[in-house]
């Protein structure tokens, strides 16, 4: 990129110029050095559950993906809002960042949640109205990360995107008190603030998972909305070079 | 919004300034009804769902309640495994289950879940008897736990042995 295309564009703006800073590359570090506590006390120094046995070290990655997730559908809602209100570029994209990692965080919770469930429930899966509406999040969020790249002018685009964006946030609220409206095979929270029903190595290391994913999860969006935004740039300056054509064009003819 | 590159000189600047508006507004009509049409089965999935999860199971005492109307009807089932009542059977296991003090008598066809033990809660899929009694026929058992969790006792005896040579009155008892 020349700075002579940079000026062109829209040098007011004061976006990302790489996917990588000094920054984000000292987070990193601080993400897998985190990761790494989190095996060692998720699968090494904490105990074994009295009734689950080892599968309880499933929920240090559980837990803390299913929150993010939701953390990730927020951040999508109001980034969608904001678009929607003042037809800001940057927060469509923090949207569009939030959505896509929401999306990966959820996979994962349906993913931990299926080989949890096997060795405790005796079950991979039941439609019960946590799962189900779980499932509904998932597919609300391909759905809008689906909708985003239909074809379309970006305005558009990015304006069905946020429609779906703000479904979210009901969906989300669904889940989370799922197993207080409806009676579910999966049992309520754990942590809530009248308490903790987990207590010493095992809510720490519950708390390392929360730490640890809450990082990687804070590296993700940032290093998917410098994607998305050089993305833009780079759709940008191929918009610049067509008008510039058809002007040269206007000039000859 | 067209961006293909000219390929003839027959193509005027106020041609293609007029073209670009009419063309956005073509594509948008039936992607629009797309999402409308995905949006409304979404939402018609999600009720029915949600529907169907709100009578998700009957705890012992409702179905008993309703053992008239339930007949030989298949539906789940919830309660405590009643201690001192499981008793292995040649092709599976037999027990009871009580929800609210009303009991029911379990068989079940086939082998258990691992966390399957008495006074825990489980979750039957089957159906009751043909006989009219309060027995229910069950082939499919999942194990519901709940959202406290605690150290394993091994664990501490683990300890215990690895410290098996301090006298025991010095010895850290679990909280």
């Amino acid at each position: 990129m020349t700075t002579e295309t940079v000026g062109s564009v829209e040098a007011s703006d004061s976006g990302p110029t790489s996917t990588g800073s000094r920054t984000t590359m000292i987070l990193g570090i601080i993400t897998l050095i985190s990761l790494g506590v989190l095996v060692l006390f998720g699968l090494i120094l904490s105990p074994a559950d009295a009734n689950q046995g080892e599968a309880v070290r499933i929920m240090y990655v559980h837990v803390p993906s299913a929150t993010l997730s939701y953390v990730g559908c927020f951040l999508t809602a109001i980034g969608s809002v904001v678009y929607l209100w003042r037809k800001s570029r940057w927060w469509e994209l923090v949207a569009y960042a939030g959505a896509e990692v929401a999306a990966l965080f959820t996979a994962l919770t349906l993913a931990t949640g299926m080989l949890w469930g096997r060795p405790t429930w005796g079950v991979f899966w039941v439609w019960d109205a946590r799962l189900t509406s779980e499932a509904m999040l998932m597919l609300l969020l391909l759905g809008y990360l689906a909708v985003r790249r239909l074809a379309a002018d970006y305005e558009v685009r990015a304006k069905r995107a946020a429609i779906v964006g703000l479904l979210l946030v009901p969906n989300v609220f669904i889940v989370r008190q799922s197993v207080q409206w409806w009676r579910t095979l999966h049992q309520t929270p754990t942590l809530s603030l009248s308490g903790a029903e987990i207590q010493g190595l095992m809510l720490f290391s519950l708390f390392t998972g929360f730490v640890s994913i809450t990082l990687v999860f804070i590296w993700m969006v940032i290093h998917r909305f410098r994607v998305a935004w050089l993305e833009e740039q780079v759709d940008a300056e191929g918009l610049d070079t067509a008008i510039a054509e058809r002007r040269a064009e206007g000039l000859v003819s | 919004m067209e961006l293909t590159p000219r390929t003839g000189p027959d193509s005027e600047g106020g041609e293609a300034s007029s073209a670009a508006p009419r063309k956005k507004r073509r594509v948008s009509f039936p992607a629009l009804a797309l999402l409308v049409a995905v949006i409304a089965i979404g939402g018609f999935v999600m009720v029915k769902a949600l529907g169907s999860a709100t009578t998700f199971y009957r705890n012992a005492d409702e179905a008993v309640a309703e053992r008239n109307e339930l007949g030989v009807k298949r539906f789940r089932l919830q309660g405590t495994v009643v201690p001192g009542t499981v008793e292995q059977t040649g092709d599976g296991v037999t027990f009871e289950i009580s929800y609210n003090g009303v009991p029911i008598t379990i068989h079940h066809v086939g082998d258990p879940p691992e966390m399957f033990k008495e006074s825990e809660a489980v979750l039957l899929e089957g159906h009751f008897d043909a006989d009219g009694t309060n027995t229910y026929n069950s082939d499919l058992m999942i194990v519901k736990h709940s959202e406290v969790y605690k150290e394993k006792e091994s664990e501490r005896i683990k300890q215990a042995e690895v410290n098996g040579q301090v006298p025991v009155t010095t010895m850290r008892s679990g909280s």
